[in-house]
């Protein structure tokens, strides 16, 4: 009698928690639908096919290698700022300011390659990758004083600092490091031992994409698996407690923007050394944003910020072909992008009312 | 002579900052409305961008900038409900969610832009809202021509201060919303619909930042470019904050923005050797100091930014 009802209780419980697994697997894939859906919304009001045009986004991708390749050329750097966004976001801050510290790190990277460029290929994209670290680590441990001394908001912060970066990029390549001829806004191309190898031959993959999910299992590990990680999320997760405990939430912000700050700087490395190889007015725009998308789709895990950022690098390349294909402003994207962040936030929101809705239907046909 | 310089220079400086300050103006004085209920709305940003493209939109098709203007308050009230939507009833953090709303007013505005103008090489530009001069007051020197020959949402905007102050401090539905936002359980406990107020200030600070936008676009570039806000419903947000959540204070952190606005492109008009970069950047740089510099002293609403729960 006893063992049947345990068995049952198991079987129930099991059952539930299949079904919040598959939620968690549902979720993002029915707001990807609906926002495709209401997307098709769109472009019918342009007058264009949606079957057609979503054939392009999702299919013009795969017509060749190079193509493919495409995919995780984009979503290597939105893997970084994805990764810096959850590295805020798990510690309790806000770093809306991916963009400024990627900026900052493509600077660095790029002054560096311009004066090591000739140096052994290893020796100059290590300190490519180094300079660009601690050049971000310092665009996020700016806010993160200010934040932790002055109590100041990291999200304005941040988000002013993006500017600031903006315009610093303006300035260096308009007069500083302007390429010698003089004719462009930016710099010259750095040396060619700074490039970052291929990976694949004939396609733009560099190690880039490698050197993100490597960083991805990194900050994974640092964040769930060390106790550095374990301080800094309890700091997030309940400041009160954890100053009671005895730990110091001062120190913990700073470190945790500044890191959050040098994620996001390595995404400048790689787009700097791995695809633009020179620092250019408005280079790979809102790659920062992209990042916080990123990490929101993911649930602020670095294993769903690497898929989440994969898809998005897909829906980027597709909508260029579906502009190229159908003439669709590929700007359609950014309203899908936008959709699916609003649609997996608010699936996850009311994830609790979807299964008790779930489970009642179930007793009635039970 | 140079007196007479110094004294032009002076009034064209002040009438071009009482300008520059009025899209934050109307910006922070919606985010005031929805911050004081208790909701953090960053997504001024985004709205102030959809009010922008809406005013040219309706202008564009009607001929009207006072359509335009319509249009785009409506706008601002649409995005804004659905910012409402998913901060208020859903309760997704309301954090993410500007961030969400700031990119979905990006790609709505760039796609619609180009899906009814194509894609042009020169923006096109519409017809736009011009200086009105008050009679008699206008004519009063110095002080006519920096305050009374401005257009007439310059106008609208420094009235909604005494006005926004009145509803906040001598109305009951003041008392209503401050006390959402201070304690939304006292609120509820007194029979004020919490999500109610809160939704409704919402679509206030829509309909604020909608024209804000509507008046970079309308009154002072008459065409509409992408990202045409550029930060400025962000610097809205920490003037709300440098206004300590008060009317007064909003209007004086937005008028030291538009000085400062004024100031960097006075330097730069002026020649003098400071790449214009580093003028361009001191607005936000200003901001950093401003959010960082009234520290200690904040008053923030209390239920600032927590979503209610019965």
């Amino acid at each position: 009698m006893d063992k049947t009802q345990d068995s049952f209780d198991n079987k129930a419980s099991k059952k539930v928690i299949d079904k919040s697994k598959l939620l968690t697997i549902i979720v993002p894939i029915a707001a990807v639908f609906l926002a495709l859906l209401i997307g098709s919304i769109l472009l019918l009001f342009i007058e264009v096919n949606p079957l057609e045009a979503y054939k392009y986004l999702i299919f013009g991708n795969f017509t060749n290698k190079y193509n493919i390749a495409e995919i995780f050329v984009k979503a290597t750097p939105i893997i970084l700022t994805g990764l810096s966004f959850t590295f805020a976001f798990r510690t309790g801050l806000f770093n809306i300011g991916g963009e400024g510290q990627m900026f900052a790190g493509a600077m660095a990277a790029v002054f560096v390659g311009l004066k090591t460029g000739h140096l052994n290929p290893f020796i100059t994209i290590s300190l490519s990758l180094l300079g660009a670290i601690i050049a971000g680590a310092l665009w996020g441990i700016i806010p993160g004083i200010l934040k932790g001394v002055f109590g100041s908001s990291e999200i304005i912060v941040t988000i002013m600092f993006n500017y600031v970066a903006l315009y610093l990029i303006s300035y260096l390549v308009d007069k500083p490091l302007r390429e010698s001829s003089g004719f462009y806004p930016q710099t010259d191309l750095i040396g060619k031992n700074a490039f970052l190898p291929y990976v694949v031959p004939n396609t733009r993959l560099h190690i880039g994409f490698v050197i993100a999910i490597f960083i991805s299992i990194l900050v994974y590990i640092i964040l769930w698996k060390t106790p550095f990680g374990y301080r800094l999320r309890a700091v997030g997760h309940n400041p009160d407690g954890a100053e009671y405990s005895g730990m110091n939430i001062k120190k913990s912000i700073i470190i945790s923007l500044a890191i959050s700050g040098a994620l996001a700087g390595v995404a400048g490395f790689t787009e700097i050394n791995g695809i633009h190889h020179r620092l250019l007015d408005n280079f790979s725009k809102n790659v920062g944003f992209d990042g916080i998308a990123a990490a929101l789709l993911g649930s602020a895990n670095p294993l769903g910020v690497v898929i989440s950022a994969i898809l998005l690098g897909m829906l980027q390349t597709g909508a260029n072909s579906m502009q190229r294909g159908v003439g669709v402003p590929a700007n359609i994207v950014s309203i899908i992008q936008a959709l699916i962040i609003i649609l997996v936030l608010a699936g996850n929101m009311l994830r609790p009312k979807i299964e008790l809705l779930l489970n009642r239907k179930e007793r009635v046909i039970d | 002579m140079k007196d007479i310089l110094n004294i032009t220079f002076l009034i064209a400086l002040l009438s071009a900052s009482i300008r520059l300050s009025v899209p934050i103006l109307f910006a922070a004085l919606g985010g005031m409305y929805s911050e004081r209920s208790g909701v953090v709305n960053i997504g001024l940003e985004g709205i102030m961008l959809v009010g922008a493209f809406a005013g040219v939109v309706g202008s564009y098709f009607t001929g009207s900038y006072w359509i335009g203007a319509l249009v785009a308050v409506l706008s601002g009230i649409l995005i804004a409900a659905l910012f409402a939507l998913i901060t208020v009833k859903i309760k997704i953090n309301q954090i993410v969610s500007g961030v969400a709303i700031n990119l979905l007013a990006v790609g709505l505005t760039s796609f619609f832009y180009r899906a009814l103008f194509g894609i042009t090489t020169v923006p096109i530009t519409v017809k736009a809202f011009e200086p009105v001069n008050i009679p008699v007051l206008s004519n009063i020197p110095v002080i006519g021509e920096i305050f009374f020959r401005q257009t007439i949402l310059v106008y609208v905007a420094f009235i909604l201060v005494p006005i926004s102050y009145y509803i906040f401090y001598k109305t009951s539905v003041g008392l209503s919303i401050r006390t959402v936002g201070e304690h939304p359980m006292a609120a509820d406990t007194v029979g004020i619909p919490v999500n109610k107020v809160r939704t409704i200030c919402v679509l206030v600070s829509g309909a604020l930042a909608g024209l804000g936008g509507c008046f970079l676009s309308l009154g002072q570039f008459n065409m509409f470019v992408d990202n045409m806000v550029s930060g400025r419903g962000f610097i809205a947000v920490a003037a709300v904050i440098f206004g300590k959540w008060s009317p007064k204070g909003v209007l004086m952190a937005s008028l030291i923005f538009g000085v400062a606005d004024a100031l960097q492109i006075r330097i730069q008009m002026s020649g003098i050797s400071i790449p214009y970069q580093f003028l361009l950047m001191f607005p936000y740089l200003l901001t950093v100091v401003a959010v960082t510099g009234i520290v200690g002293r904040t008053t923030s609403p209390k239920a600032l930014g927590r979503p209610y729960e019965k």
